[in-house]
């Protein structure tokens, strides 16, 4: 197929990466037209903070260079990815999305960058964000947080709404984001890709701000699931600087993902999600024929329920402690710094006594012990992405401890476990909606390869947003 | 019966050692007492004696 810089960022990271390795495109060529499109397209979309354009052109000739030796490192070799702003790259800045730490700099990488760039993958730049991962979308101020390309009057949602801009618009082949709340899979559902939040430690946290360390996950965002794999194979693996960092060998994600559903036994949650009657109607048809393709490709299906998820929500709430630790001095020095609806959400933090945090962690413990035993008897859990395809930015209220909506994807974060977000279709709006797919703690090749026997069926993940209408009324 | 919460959530504001006034006062109120239900149900939720807190 013949491959040119102005159809290179039509295509998914794989194909990028397929293009680059038999030479039809050079990483400069490639990396020059992520950043052309970039400087056409990003004042309406606002996907990024900074755009790394010297130092992206000096790596991409080095992975050409490299290339021309004869060496390839893999499949992520010469290709323009992007950080959400808040996993360090040296001597860039790294605001957070934030006034707080609008001109810091880090002095090293994160242990998430070192992994891309001793992998050859080529930095674009530092995507928006939500501020410190739990604030608002706004689309005004000195950090606004990227508008949906599907329909630019909507969110793209959040925290790492940049990612899923600039992945879904093709400013970059592929983004990583984190997630301590939803904060992968929602804006990858409401952007089309695929979003996956592996299991808790298996990616360092090393370099990246937090928000609330037992719930924090960092993941790859892309169009594809091969993708996904692809940048978790590269940054997966132990980090002695991340306290919570899994030791013992990295699994290998790519290799089983072809082999399909045929045996794969899924718990729907039924009662929790599909019959919850915030679900969007749209949603819920496309995640029932979701369900019933994943059974015509030989998976079965039985419906499970786990009666802690009624509390999941609330479990998730008193977390808002660890915020507020993490951020006090900074709050009671210089509040004004934070944006309204996170500064209030802030002090909600300090509102988490010691005995609701610890019935919380007693909660969970609950939670954990009944998805365990769903676990034991299904490889996986499904269910909706989302409750509800993007709302438009004058929807969205600022001050809320979190949107009921949250339970989609919120109370799977207290459990640590891998989950990842899929395209399964789109409204008669043409927005995007998803399933997801939960698996077992360090099961994430489970995860991909149920996605991906979804996804090799389907054609969601290849549709992409007309550009032009990349415009503001 | 007469509303309490003013006072818990005065309470509460004292118990974290927190000063907040004005307009972020009547927002973080608003937000207290609109989350109020799910504090309350979660205290409520009894767990067993053998259900530790997560480790």
């Amino acid at each position: 197929m013949a491959v040119t810089a102005g159809s290179i960022c039509d295509l998914d990271l794989g194909g990028v990466s397929e293009a680059l390795a038999a030479r039809r495109i050079s990483s400069v060529e490639a990396t020059e037209a992520y950043l052309e499109r970039i400087a056409r397209h990003d004042g309406v979309l606002q996907a990024y903070i900074t755009v790394m354009r010297d130092a992206a052109l000096s790596r991409a000739r080095a992975a050409d260079a490299e290339q021309s030796r004869g060496s390839r490192r893999g499949p992520l070799h010469g290709v323009p990815l992007a950080l959400k702003d808040l996993v360090a790259v040296a001597g860039v800045r790294m605001t957070g999305g934030s006034e707080v730490l609008a001109d810091h700099v880090p002095m090293r990488d994160a242990f998430v960058t070192e992994r891309l760039h001793a992998a050859g993958a080529v930095m674009l730049g530092k995507l928006s964000m939500h501020e410190w991962a739990f604030g608002r979308p706004t689309r005004e101020g000195r950090f606004p947080t990227g508008r949906n390309p599907w329909d630019v009057a909507r969110i793209p949602a959040g925290s790492s709404s940049g990612s899923g801009v600039a992945v879904a618009a093709g400013l970059c082949a592929g983004a990583i984001g984190s997630d301590t709340g939803g904060s992968i899979r929602g804006p990858a559902s409401m952007c089309g890709i695929v979003g996956h939040k592996p299991t808790y430690g298996l990616v360092s946290r090393g370099g990246v701000l937090a928000m609330d360390w037992s719930l924090d996950h960092v993941g790859p965002m892309t169009r594809s699931v091969w993708d996904s794999a692809a940048i978790l194979q590269a940054i997966a693996g132990h980090d002695p600087a991340d306290p919570g960092s899994l030791h013992g060998p990295v699994p290998d994600f790519m290799a089983g993902l072809e082999r399909g559903a045929r045996g794969i036994r899924l718990g729907l949650l039924r009662r929790y999600y599909v019959d919850w009657p915030g679900l969007d109607g749209e949603v819920k048809a496309a995640a029932l024929e979701a369900f019933d393709v994943l059974a015509r490709e030989g998976a079965t299906f039985q419906d499970v329920d786990a009666p802690a998820l009624d509390m999941a929500p609330a479990v998730w709430t008193c977390f808002l402690a660890e915020m507020y630790e993490y951020h006090r001095e900074t709050a009671a020095r210089s509040p004004e710094k934070f944006q309204e609806g996170t500064r209030i959400r802030l002090y909600m933090g300090a509102l988490v006594s010691a005995q609701d945090f610890l019935r919380a962690q007693r909660l969970r413990a609950r939670f954990r012990r009944e998805i365990d035993g769903l676990l034991a008897r299904c490889d996986a859990l499904i269910f909706p992405g989302m409750a509800a395809p993007a709302p438009c930015f004058e929807e969205v209220s600022s001050l809320e401890v979190m949107t009921p909506a949250s339970r989609y994807t919120s109370p799977w974060n207290l459990l640590g476990l891998p989950a990842v977000s899929v395209p399964s279709g789109f409204t008669r709006a043409g927005l995007p909606v998803s399933i997801q797919i939960v698996g077992r703690a360090g099961d994430d090749a489970t995860v991909l390869r149920i996605a991906r026997a979804y996804e090799r069926v389907t054609d969601w993940h290849r549709r992409r947003p007309d550009p032009s209408l990349w415009k503001l009324a | 019966m007469p509303d309490d919460s003013p006072a818990r959530f005065d309470a509460e504001l004292a118990a974290a050692g927190l000063t907040v006034t004005g307009r972020d006062r009547e927002l973080l109120f608003a937000m207290w007492q609109e989350h109020l239900p799910q504090r309350e149900a979660l205290r409520a939720a009894a767990p067993a004696p053998e259900e530790e807190p997560w480790r």
